[in-house]
């Protein structure tokens, strides 16, 4: 295993920082890649003694750091930095025996971090090919890596920074979703049409369940169905753990799962090319995006059945919700903007940020009153304000800023 | 010289000790070169791998519980495993990685092909039409069979941001059932454009819309078909894959012209409400004089009222002008989820006194998606009436089932029926009813 120090910057480099970005002139070094300031051993973390809760994470993929933010005043406090050409994807904050701990993955090394905010030191753990998208055991002892181009998941010891095993038998695995209270994950393949079951005691694969069926016509006209392929690109449970809901791209349809059993109680007709549930924190709703033919599906998540259907936007990527579940924001990628609905009654409008963004993915702050989206195309994190829908920028977070996670909050990545 | 053997043998003391300490450190020096290389040599065999793997998208055979657990071999006596019930197979696909090694000029190859379909997009649709009188109270018609069909070819581009350029030539030919039957709402809207000499190539649509003001208003100006923006409806709008009839595809009452120059102007927050206004020339000439100016203005609301079930209310308002006469209509198109699969229409109109009589239209019906675990398929049905106050009025009905063969082809039996009709046609009553069979066929890309 390697070892090496996550790089903070200091105090003085701060102030400079905040200088830098007043001028609205990028805060990265010209060349390299990595900043030299002398690693920071100890308690120079400016997070020492803020709660997670109120921290934002952001990883930015061309710049190979992770930019902190200060969920209470919206100012860059610090910086994580990584390894140069790491394309870092996902980040998730988490306290773990009295320690800030932040996850990593490393895509492009095949590496994951698993970096102790308090000391500024980080574990580097090898992983299998291209790990993305991941989660944390309910107990936060292991986690879960999901190696997309490997087809395999990464069982990780946290504390330990070792992995445990590597469990093979996934197609493109795009999600980790563990179970708040049976011993298990489930892993959507994005390339093919089944959840993946994990005993996450013994870390082996133990089900496989079918979601989504091809329409017969797929047979007759295998160019599109042998060309690319739009499987399951993540599990969402009901917050009470009762369900899952698996949305398959290619056929349209969403497969309910009863956790208990693992067995599909109810396949859902979407709109075209469904992404992924989104379970609204009070168990109420379950919203999908559909990107083949730009509307939302929305789902009663207790009855499982679709109550509307809703004008969507191009390219959606994400949808946050707010305000104790009476808003519900979709990032619409491709329309630079984010489509608001009240619920329940579902009116809409649309909050446009600029232009030509490329918005990615969002948190919701665990108070709910706040979204911040990540914009790769400006190296930008929008502030979206539930409460009135005022929207402020963090510009110069990063290069290409990608993932954004809060601990408790709501956060996804794709 | 005492002193100097002193140091002599400190010196020799002391030797180990330093070549010691120097020794370990070498140890640890080469110790950390050594875990860097074993990084290194990890990293360049994580990437030196992702370079040689492909991906292939495999058709397999699975094997399936009814309750989703999914095997890739066939299970013992055919049964579930975990029930017993019984196991269904099933064709899926899966993406595998192969170490296969493509060449540069393979990668090449292939990613210039896919560069070529980033510009100018084009798209085809080719419609097909056979009906067949199948009664009507008019002497020999109900031997003859009727052909018509029509090619569009679309070619789109976005020559700026936020802005897109269309154009559809359309080639078209036959003219469909009413030829003979003379009905007043039309069996065939396909056929409805040919216009002598048939079979002749025209363009169809050619139009440039560009958003502005944070993408709420979107402007579209040229040779553009206004029925395309106003009176839409999601179950019944377009007569190449919905309903067939005329009265279905668009409000009689609406009587926009045969495309020609013309403008729209759209005005849409993304909320509950947005609104539109339109003009087009009258005769298909820019050049008309403004009493000869077509033009209507919509106003449309998204609602959810419907026990969450999205729907859409338009109303809409028109004018135009021939023969120095004003007239004006009014009319709403509403369509309505009633579940995941069933969705409702409605539309009606009616016209002011004008160069022709005071008419008025009304059509309802359903469709349902999805039937006999097809997700694309669609049935429909619906009914609906037109009425002129001095030629009389008319009752159609029509209903179809759309079935997918494959991604791009489809086909559409369906059934017309004209009932109650005051038409005569030579001085004879159309039928009552008069029932009209018919097959559609449908390709696009």
């Amino acid at each position: 295993m390697l070892t090496f120090l996550a790089v903070f910057i200091g105090n003085t480099a701060l102030a400079e920082q905040k200088t830098e970005l007043a001028m609205g002139q990028s805060v990265y070094p010209p060349a390299g890649g990595i900043w030299k300031t002398p690693p920071a051993q100890g308690a120079l973390s400016p997070l020492s003694g803020k709660s997670l809760k109120t921290v934002v994470f952001v990883t930015n993929r061309d710049s190979g750091d992770v930019t902190v933010i200060d969920a209470q005043t919206d100012q860059i406090i610090n910086r994580v930095n990584l390894e140069s050409w790491v394309n870092s994807h996902m980040a998730m904050s988490m306290q773990m025996g009295g320690k800030k701990m932040l996850l990593v993955s490393g895509t492009q090394k095949n590496v994951v971090y698993l970096i102790d905010l308090d000391n500024g030191t980080a574990k580097v753990v090898p992983t299998g090919l291209a790990p993305e998208h991941f989660d944390a055991s309910p107990d936060g002892h292991t986690a879960y890596f999901a190696n997309i181009d490997g087809g395999s998941i990464s069982a990780v010891d946290i504390m330990a920074g070792k992995e445990l095993a590597r469990i093979e038998g996934f197609y493109e695995p795009h999600g980790v979703t563990f179970h708040p209270t049976l011993k298990k994950a489930y892993i959507p393949n994005l390339g093919a049409h089944e959840v993946g079951v994990i005993d996450t005691v013994e870390h082996k694969l133990i089900k496989r369940i079918a979601i989504g069926e091809l329409p017969k016509v797929a047979a007759l006209n295998p160019d599109k169905y042998l060309g690319e392929i739009q499987g399951i690109v993540n599990v969402t449970l009901t917050p009470d753990g009762r369900y899952a809901y698996a949305a398959d791209g290619d056929s349209g349809q969403v497969g309910v799962i009863d956790t208990a059993t693992d067995e599909v109680v109810k396949t859902l007709q979407t709109g075209e090319e469904p992404w992924r549930a989104y379970a609204s924190p009070d168990g109420k709703w379950m919203m999908i995006p559909n990107n083949g033919d730009e509307t939302v599906t929305v789902i009663d998540a207790r009855k499982h059945k679709v109550v509307a259907t809703l004008p969507g936007g191009a390219g959606m990527t994400g949808i946050n919700y707010a305000l104790d579940n009476r808003k519900a924001y979709v990032i619409a990628a491709e329309d630079s903007s984010v489509l608001v609905y009240n619920l329940p009654s579902f009116t809409s409008k649309k909050l446009v940020l600029g232009k030509n963004l490329a918005l990615e993915t969002a948190a919701t702050t665990p108070d709910g009153k706040k979204v911040y989206v990540a914009a790769s195309t400006d190296n930008s994190v929008y502030v979206i304000n539930a409460e009135d829908d005022q929207v402020k920028r963090i510009a110069n977070v990063g290069q290409f800023p990608w993932g954004v996670a809060i601990m408790d909050g709501q956060n996804y990545c794709h | 010289m005492k002193r100097l053997l002193v140091y002599a043998a400190l010196l020799l003391v002391s030797t180990p000790a330093w070549a010691e300490t120097n020794l370990q450190d070498r140890i640890q020096d080469m110790e950390s070169q050594l875990d860097s290389l074993k990084r290194q040599v990890e990293d360049l065999r994580g990437r030196a791998t992702l370079l040689g793997l492909s991906e292939e998208v495999k058709q397999i055979k699975q094997y399936v519980c009814p309750r989703g657990h999914l095997f890739d071999a066939p299970q013992t006596d055919n049964r579930c495993p975990t029930d017993g019930a019984k196991v269904r197979e099933r064709v899926s696909y899966r993406k595998v990685k192969l170490a296969r090694q493509e060449s540069i000029g393979e990668k090449i190859e292939a990613a210039l092909a896919d560069e070529a379909k980033k510009s100018v997009a084009v798209g085809a649709s080719a419609t097909g039409i056979t009906q067949q009188i199948g009664k009507s109270g008019i002497s020999g018609t109900t031997d003859r069979l009727f052909s018509s069909g029509s090619v569009d070819l679309f070619f789109v581009s976005r020559p700026a941001a936020f802005s897109t350029l269309f154009i559809d030539l359309e080639g078209a030919g036959g003219m469909g059932p009413d030829q003979l039957l003379g009905t007043m709402s039309g069996l065939n809207d396909d056929a409805g454009r040919v216009v002598a000499p048939e079979d002749k190539v025209m363009l169809r649509e050619a139009w440039l819309s560009f958003e502005f003001g944070k993408r709420r208003f979107r402007f579209t100006a040229g040779k553009v078909d206004l029925a395309n923006y106003f009176d839409a409806n999601r179950v019944a709008n377009d007569e190449t894959t919905q309903f067939l009839s005329s009265p279905f595809v668009n409000n009689p009452v609406l009587e926009t012209q045969a495309n020609g120059p013309g403008a729209a102007l759209f005005y849409d927050p993304g909320r509950t409400f947005y609104a539109g206004v339109g003009v087009q020339s009258e005769s298909g000439s820019g050049s008309v004089p403004y009493k000869q100016i077509y033009s209507i203005a919509e106003l449309g609301a998204r609602l959810n009222w419907l026990f969450h079930k999205d729907g859409n209310y338009r109303i809409w308002g028109r004018s135009h002008g021939q023969l120095g006469i004003y007239e004006r209509a009014v009319g709403v198109s509403v369509d309505q989820r009633l579940s995941s699969r069933v969705m409702l229409f409605g539309r009606c109109g009616g016209t002011g006194r004008g160069y022709v009589d005071r008419t008025f239209a009304w059509s309802a019906g359903l469709s349902y998606s999805g039937p006999f675990h097809r997700s694309k398929d669609e049935i429909a049905a619906a009914y609906g009436s037109v009425n002129q106050r001095t030629v009389g009025g008319e009752r159609i009905a029509e209903a179809y089932y759309r079935a997918f063969l494959t991604e791009h082809l489809a086909v559409t039996p369906n059934v017309q029926g004209v009932f109650r009709s005051d038409v005569l046609v030579g001085g004879l009553p159309l039928a009552d009813p008069a029932l009209v069979f018919g097959l559609r066929t449908q390709i696009e890309f």
